[in-house]
C-alpha cells in the first residue's frame, strides 16, 4: 500500500523521550514510530500519562528543558518546498530554524483555551503577533488577517469586529477556543496538532469545533494529528488511529478497522469502556481492570501484561515487536507474532 | 479478514469473562500497587514529611535544633557547675583539654593548671598533669532543680576536685560551659514565646485582613507599613525604656518577649493575607458560607487550617530573628540585665579589647548562637520546600 515515493510531513522513528526527575526515570515516549501523510488526520488515543502529548511536544521541542530529553530515534519533517527533510531532534530548540517550523508550519492547539491565550493582551493582538512574527506584513494588513481568520473560524464578519479587541476572559469557551485555532491557522500550518482540544467545552461546542475543523482541515490542505483519550472524536475526525498504552503504540491502522474489530487486548478493553446508544440504561460501564504500572518501573516485555484478560504467556515477558496484522493493521502482541 | 475479527470477538469474550470474575482479581493486586496507592492516597503532612526526610541537610539542621533543646530543658544536669559557682583561683582560664586515655585505659580525666604571671601582669595557665582530677559520671554536686521541678545534685559529668571546664572561665572565673548552657534556656524560649505570641497576631490579623477586604484590610495594612517603617533599635530601646528598672528579671524577660513580637508579627501578617485573598475566592469558602457558616467559623476552620503549612514554616524562618534580637538587645544592654543569664547577656559582658585580645574563649556563645541560626535555617528551608506543592 506505502508507496515508496510516499511523501510524509512527519516521519517519527523509534522516538524514546524520557524525564529524569528526582524519583527516577520516567520513559514516557519509550519507542514509538508513526508517519503522518500530507492531508490527513491521524489520532492518537490513550489514558492520561501515556505519551501522547509528550510525542506532540518532542515533535515541537517544547519538552521542558532540564528533566526531558530526547534519547533514541528520529523525527523527520519534511517542510514541503522541496528541501531535503530536517532532522528536528537534533536542531536547537531554541534556534531560529525551529521557531520558523513552530507556529508557522506546525502548530498546536491546546486542551485549556483560557490557560493558553495571555489574559493580559487581546486577542486580536495575539493573532496579529503570530501573523507578523511569521509573515512580516505591517499593523493594517496584519489586522485584517486575523479579522479574516476570525471570521472563517465561524465568528461572523461583525462578531470578529467585536472580539478582536477584547481580552479574553470576556470570552465564552467556545469562542476562545475559535480564537486559538484562529492563531494556529493564521499562518496555515502544513500540520495542526490538536492537544485534547474539545475536553474543555460542553458536547453540543465540541461538535461545532470539530466540524470547524474538518472543514478548514479540507480548505487549507492541512493535515491534523489529533491527541485525545475521546475514542469519540477519533471517530469522528481521523481516518487513521494509533493506540498509546505506556509510552508505546500498541495497536496502529484505519479507524473503521479498529473501531470494527480491534485485536490489541487494550484497544479491546477501551472499547468495552465506551459509553454505547441503545444499550440497556441500567448497564455499568465496564472499564479495564486494574490500573497502569508505577511510571517509574515499567515491567520488561509487554507493559499491558498485568491487566490482559488472555492468558499468560512466556513470551510476553520479551519485548513484543509491532506487528502488521493485516495490511495497514498493525499490533503489538503476541497473539500475532 | 475474517480471521482478525474471529480474534477480536475472541479478545471481547474473554474481557466478558474476566468481569465475571473480577472480584478474585481485587485481592490480588500486587504489593507494589498498594505502595503507590498509599502515595496517592496521601495527606498533605505525609507528602511533605516524605520530601523533607530527602533533604538531608535539613534533617541535620533538625537533630541540631533538636538537641539545643534538649540540652536547654536539661541544662541543670549537663552543665557541671550552676550559675552561682566561681572559681576564684581559676579567673579567665582557657579552655581545658580533657585526655581520654589514662595508662592504656578507658579513664577520661582533666589536668590541674598552674598559674604564673609574667611581667606584663599577664595570666599564664600552663597543665600540670601531675596532677589530674579524673571524670566522674554521674556524680553527686551543687543541688538544682532538673526541669524546675526536681530536686537533685546529680550532674553529667564533674571532677572531685578543681575544675573542668569545657570553654573556659570568665572574668569572674565562672565555667564558660555551663553558662551557655543555662543562657540558652532564656535565649531559645524567649524565640519560642516570641514566634508563638506574633505567630497568634500575625495570623489571625493578616487572615482578617485578607478575608474581609475592603477598609478592614486597608487600615491592617497602613498599621502594617508603619510598624515596619520604625527603624526597629531606635523601636527598641524606646520600648524597653518602658519596662521600669525595679522589676524583675522575670517579667522584665516577659516584656521583652512582648515586644519582639510585638513588632515581629508583620512579615506573618502579610504573607497570610496573600495566601487567603486567593483562598477566600475557593468553592470550600463559598460552600462553607452556603452552609451558612459564621465568618469566624470560615477563618478558624478553613483558612487557618489552609495555611497552616505555611504558618509553620514561617514560625521556623523566623525563630532565628527572634533569638538574634534578643542576643541583640541584651547586647545593648536594652533587654536583659545580669543576673539574668542569656546568650545576650554572655556576648554583654565581653564586649571589651581585653576580651578579643586575651581572652577569646569568652566569645563561645557567639559560635553557639551561630550554629543555631544556621541549623534554624536549614530546617526553615528543609520545610520550605517540603511544603511547596509544585515541587516533586
Amino acid at each position: 500500500m506505502v508507496a515508496t515515493q510516499q511523501r510524509y510531513i512527519v516521519q517519527i522513528k523509534d522516538l524514546k523521550t524520557h524525564f529524569y526527575t528526582l524519583d527516577g526515570v520516567v520513559q514516557a515516549v519509550d519507542g514509538v514510530s508513526l508517519e503522518i501523510e500530507p492531508g490527513e488526520s491521524l489520532g492518537l488515543v490513550g489514558e492520561s500519562g501515556c505519551g501522547k502529548s509528550v510525542t506532540a511536544f518532542s515533535i515541537l521541542r517544547l519538552l521542558p528543558k532540564k528533566t526531558a530529553r530526547i534519547v533514541h530515534g528520529n523525527i523527520l519533517y519534511d517542510r514541503g518546498d522541496g528541501s531535503p527533510a530536517v532532522e528536528l531532534t537534533t536542531v536547537d530548540p531554541n534556534g531560529d530554524l525551529i521557531r520558523n517550523i513552530r507556529g508557522n508550519e506546525i502548530a498546536m492547539i491546546f486542551q485549556e483555551p483560557l490557560t493558553s491565550l495571555s489574559p493580559m493582551h487581546t486577542v486580536g493582538n495575539q493573532i496579529i503577533e503570530a501573523i507578523q512574527l511569521h509573515q512580516g506584513l505591517d499593523d493594517e494588513a496584519a489586522r485584517q488577517q486575523a479579522l479574516s481568520w476570525l471570521d472563517r473560524v465561524g465568528m461572523g464578519t461583525s462578531g470578529a469586529n467585536q472580539i478582536i479587541d477584547q481580552y479574553p476572559h470576556r470570552l465564552s469557551g467556545g469562542q476562545r477556543q475559535r480564537a486559538m485555532i484562529a492563531m494556529a491557522l493564521s499562518c496555515k500550518p502544513q500540520l495542526l496538532i490538536a492537544d485534547e482540544p474539545t475536553t474543555a467545552l460542553d458536547v453540543t461546542i465540541q461538535a461545532q469545533i470539530l466540524e470547524l475543523m474538518k472543514d478548514l482541515q479540507e480548505q487549507l490542505g492541512m493535515a491534523i494529528l489529533m491527541i485525545t483519550h475521546n475514542l469519540g472524536v477519533i471517530a469522528e475526525m481521523c481516518e487513521r488511529v494509533a493506540v498509546m498504552y505506556m509510552g508505546k503504540i500498541v495497536e496502529s491502522g484505519d479507524v473503521r478497522t479498529i473501531f470494527r474489530h480491534p485485536i490489541h487486548p487494550y484497544t479491546v478493553g477501551l472499547m468495552r469502556s465506551i459509553p454505547q446508544l441503545g444499550r440497556q440504561v441500567k448497564a455499568r460501564l465496564t472499564p479495564i481492570p486494574g490500573s497502569i504500572p508505577d511510571p517509574y518501573s515499567v515491567p520488561s516485555g509487554c507493559a499491558f501484561l498485568p491487566r490482559c484478560p488472555v492468558p499468560k504467556m512466556e513470551a510476553c515477558r520479551q519485548e513484543v515487536p509491532l506487528i502488521e496484522v493485516e495490511p495497514g493493521h498493525f499490533a503489538r502482541c503476541v497473539l500475532y507474532g | 479478514m475474517s480471521d482478525t475479527t474471529n480474534k477480536s470477538a475472541e479478545l471481547f469474550r474473554l474481557y466478558e469473562e474476566l468481569s465475571d470474575a473480577s472480584a478474585d482479581l481485587e485481592s490480588e493486586e500486587s504489593v507494589d500497587q498498594k505502595a503507590l496507592d498509599a502515595i496517592f492516597a496521601a495527606s498533605q503532612w505525609q507528602l511533605m514529611w516524605r520530601k523533607f526526610k530527602r533533604n538531608k541537610v535539613a534533617i541535620v539542621g533538625g537533630i541540631v535544633v533538636a538537641l539545643y533543646y534538649l540540652l536547654a530543658l536539661l541544662a541543670g544536669f549537663v552543665a557541671p557547675y550552676t550559675l552561682e559557682a566561681r572559681f576564684v583561683q581559676y579567673i579567665h582560664m582557657p579552655p581545658q583539654r580533657i585526655h581520654i586515655f589514662y595508662a592504656g585505659k578507658l579513664q577520661p580525666y582533666v589536668c590541674d593548671v598552674e598559674l604564673t604571671v609574667d611581667e606584663n601582669l599577664r595570666k599564664h595557665y600552663a597543665p600540670n598533669c601531675d596532677r589530674r582530677f579524673p571524670l566522674q559520671f554521674f556524680a553527686h554536686g551543687e543541688s538544682y532543680k532538673l526541669l524546675g521541678l526536681i530536686d537533685t545534685d546529680v550532674h553529667l559529668f564533674l571532677t572531685s576536685d578543681g575544675i573542668v571546664s569545657l570553654l573556659g572561665t570568665d572574668r569572674q572565673g565562672r565555667d564558660m560551659f555551663s553558662r551557655i548552657l543555662y543562657g540558652s534556656q532564656v535565649s531559645l524560649t524567649i524565640g519560642l514565646l516570641g514566634v508563638m505570641l506574633s505567630l497568634i497576631l500575625g495570623s489571625v490579623l493578616g487572615v482578617v485582613s485578607g478575608y474581609y477586604g475592603g477598609w478592614i484590610d486597608d487600615l491592617m495594612q497602613r498599621l502594617i507599613e508603619l510598624v515596619r517603617s520604625f527603624p526597629s533599635i531606635p523601636l527598641w530601646m524606646a520600648l524597653s525604656a518602658a519596662v521600669p528598672p525595679h522589676w524583675p528579671p522575670l517579667r522584665t524577660y516577659f516584656a521583652i518577649t512582648v515586644i519582639l513580637s510585638l513588632i515581629g508579627w508583620t512579615w506573618l501578617a502579610r504573607q497570610l493575607r496573600g495566601k487567603v485573598l486567593s483562598l477566600r475566592h475557593e468553592d470550600f469558602v463559598l460552600a462553607a458560607k452556603m452552609t451558612g457558616a459564621t465568618d469566624a467559623w470560615v477563618i478558624f476552620r478553613h483558612l487557618i487550617p489552609a495555611t497552616l503549612s505555611h504558618i509553620i514554616v514561617v514560625s521556623t524562618l523566623s525563630m532565628p530573628s527572634m533569638i538574634l534580637a534578643e542576643t541583640s538587645l541584651s547586647f545593648l544592654g536594652l533587654g536583659l540585665r545580669p543576673p539574668v543569664t542569656s546568650w545576650g547577656v554572655l556576648l554583654k559582658e565581653v564586649q571589651n579589647i581585653q576580651s578579643i585580645a586575651l581572652y577569646p574563649w569568652v566569645f563561645a556563645p557567639a559560635l553557639a548562637i551561630a550554629l543555631l541560626i544556621l541549623a534554624f535555617n536549614f530546617l526553615g528551608d528543609g520545610l520550605r520546600d517540603a511544603a511547596d506543592p509544585y515541587t516533586v
